[in-house]
């Protein structure tokens, strides 16, 4: 009988053990994460520290102390004092912010806008090619491509979109992966609104407008975001196809190969840390919508 | 009473044109897009992978075809000191990295942040934070950190430890901006895996906790085949990216930066310094190759990929 009781004990310890197990791998996880959250955030604050130094001070001084004087001028000084020059042609950081401004809001917009566009008609129109446009996709997203950026530099040479605001037209894909992403989503939208909107006299694209992109506002929000991060944050297209307008990001790279005699490193990591300010406030507007974004939908069809 | 069928006809041939007109008309331009810039494109890449310039006893540049660009290419892959077989090692390295080790550290990761462990909404911000942050401003902060003497460098000093030039050794380079990598592409597929497990049915993971599945069981058991189509496709977009694995290479050798030029170089970076200095038809045809070369694995991997599918459907 006790050896009964002891075995019933037993079982009934496992899920406890096993939730127990659970825990101690909660906590080394957290544990780690912790560590390297704080390995993330560490090099920001020490930035921010840095940018607050004076120019002797970060020249001369022990630069891991911390700032005699703290120099919030700086901050102010980055807008007046940091410049980019390019044939000639001095840019300050204003200049250099308006730029990222247009690049990456009208990258994000051509990319969303035409994107749902297709994504719409190949996801709720049944027409010949409709399948060759999806598999189309899909196939080449898995073909590698490498070293065709000599063969897009020569092109855009000659299609004359070099140097100019033109460039954003090379954003206005609409069969890449915001399609994959925007198709799953109509796929799933009932065609129930659409049928009572055009009972009520309404054209298919008054349907796509007012019926249908109002329901995707939300996709479009997360989409948009990471789009104009990315955007915002791309230096090597700035840097080989838009010389002329450099942004916050290629502007800040060329001002980092400018040897530190001549510039004040204190003022540029001010500049540099200003840069990054618009990105973060985004992204924690919209964390929540950029997490929630899945691709499962558009990998069934 | 009479039933006009001719007019009903007409009526639908006229939605059903409607229809048909609005389909072509909203990917119109998706696929004029696609015809020149990524077909055309690949196409001129083809062609100036069997180019050369030369000038003609006239003094004019001509193009010419030829197989030159191959065949250099081909002795610089043989050769143990071209920039061409240490980008191609290195890129190589990269591509082992983020497979083998980012993949599976951000899907674990995933699995906890899913699993809310304590300040989970924190870290996922926090994570995230080096995706979001320009690589400018992050390669800066990390460099002023570990550069000579930095800060890294001074507190190892006072406890008698002397740390060597990580970026400025070229033994040392790369494995450093390898973990640069690491540290800050941990985030990289978060998202999609995050999106994909917030999906799962609550019913399915609540009947494995009432089993008393451990945790390593419902990972591998039940979340993984639940998300396997999103799994299964960051996988199959890290193959495709095996030849264009790299780090963020420009921004650590910025002129003057004192980081080793030699022993950090990737096919990607050579493919862009290249560019950059107007020599067009020898990274063409390097591109040409490496394409090639990964399609059958592309292809094969999504073959594997689509053979392991446990189908789950929810």
């Amino acid at each position: 009988m006790d050896a009964v009781i002891k075995k019933r004990k037993f079982k009934k310890e496992t899920p406890v053990r096993k939730r127990k197990g659970f825990r101690i791998a909660k906590i080394i996880v957290f544990a780690l994460l912790a560590v390297h959250a704080f390995s993330l955030l560490f090099p920001v604050a020490w930035a921010f520290l840095y940018s607050l130094k004076s120019q002797v001070e970060a020249t001369t001084g022990n630069i891991n102390a911390l700032p005699k004087q703290w120099l919030f001028g700086n901050y102010a000084d980055a807008f007046k004092v940091l410049e980019v020059v390019e044939n000639g042609i001095k840019r300050s950081m204003p200049v250099l912010f308006l730029n990222s401004l247009w690049y990456s809001i009208g990258a994000a917009f051509l990319g969303i806008f035409v994107s749902s566009m297709s994504a719409y008609a190949v996801a709720k129109y049944d027409a010949p090619g409709r399948k060759v446009i999806l598999n189309v996709v899909i196939v080449t997203m898995m073909i590698p491509i490498i070293g065709s950026l000599p063969s897009q530099y020569r092109l855009f040479s000659s299609l004359g979109i070099i140097n100019t605001p033109f460039y954003l037209l090379v954003f206005a894909g609409g069969l890449g992966f915001n399609f994959l992403i925007l198709y799953g989503y109509f796929r799933n939208l009932p065609w129930s609104y659409a049928e009572a909107a055009f009972i009520d006299g309404a054209g298919h694209v008054g349907v796509f407008f007012r019926v249908m992109m109002p329901q995707a506002v939300p996709l479009f929000t997360a989409l948009g975001a990471l789009a104009l991060i990315g955007a915002w944050n791309d230096y090597t297209g700035p840097l080989l196809f838009l010389r002329s307008y450099p942004t916050l990001s290629s502007g800040l790279y060329i001002l980092r190969m400018m040897s530190a005699r001549v510039q004040n490193m204190p003022v540029l990591y001010a500049g540099i840390l200003l840069s990054a300010v618009p990105v973060i406030v985004l992204f924690a507007f919209f964390s929540g919508k950029i997490m929630d974004i899945s691709l499962g939908g558009g990998l069934k069809g | 009473m009479t039933i006009d069928r001719n007019n009903g006809k007409k009526k639908i041939l006229n939605q059903k044109a409607r229809r048909y007109i609005f389909f072509y008309s909203f990917v119109a331009f998706a696929i004029v897009h696609f015809c020149i810039f990524y077909i055309a494109v690949n196409i001129n890449s083809i062609l100036l992978a069997f180019k050369q310039s030369t000038r003609t006893t006239d003094g004019k540049i001509v193009e010419i075809f030829t197989l030159g660009n191959f065949k250099t290419f081909f002795e610089d892959l043989g050769r143990a000191d071209s920039p061409l077989r240490e980008g191609f090692l290195n890129t190589l390295k990269y591509f082992v990295l983020g497979m083998f080790v980012m993949v599976p550290v951000s899907l674990s990761i995933s699995y906890f942040l899913y699993k809310k462990i304590a300040f989970y909404k924190g870290f996922r911000i926090i994570l995230f934070l080096p995706s979001i942050i320009s690589g400018v401003v992050f390669v800066s902060m990390f460099k002023l950190i570990i550069e000579p003497f930095g800060l890294i460098h001074e507190l190892l000093g006072k406890i008698g430890v002397d740390m060597p030039f990580l970026l400025i050794n070229e033994k040392t380079a790369t494995p450093t901006i390898m973990f640069y990598v690491f540290w800050t592409g941990l985030a990289g597929n978060m998202i999609l895996y995050q999106g994909a497990m917030n999906r799962l049915p609550n019913e399915v993971i609540e009947a494995g906790r009432l089993d008393g599945i451990t945790w390593t069981r419902e990972l591998w058991s039940v979340v993984l085949p639940m998300i396997w189509p999103t799994f299964s496709m960051t996988v199959i977009l890290g193959f495709t990216g095996l030849f264009s694995a790299s780090g963020p290479i420009l921004l650590f050798l910025e002129s003057g930066s004192g980081v080793a030029t030699k022993g950090t170089n990737t096919l990607s970076y050579y493919i862009f310094d290249l560019t950059r200095n107007g020599i067009y038809y020898y990274p063409a045809a390097m591109g040409i190759f490496f394409t090639v070369c990964s399609l059958p694995i592309v292809f094969g991997i999504r073959y594997l990929m689509s053979k392991i599918d446990p189908e789950v459907e929810y």
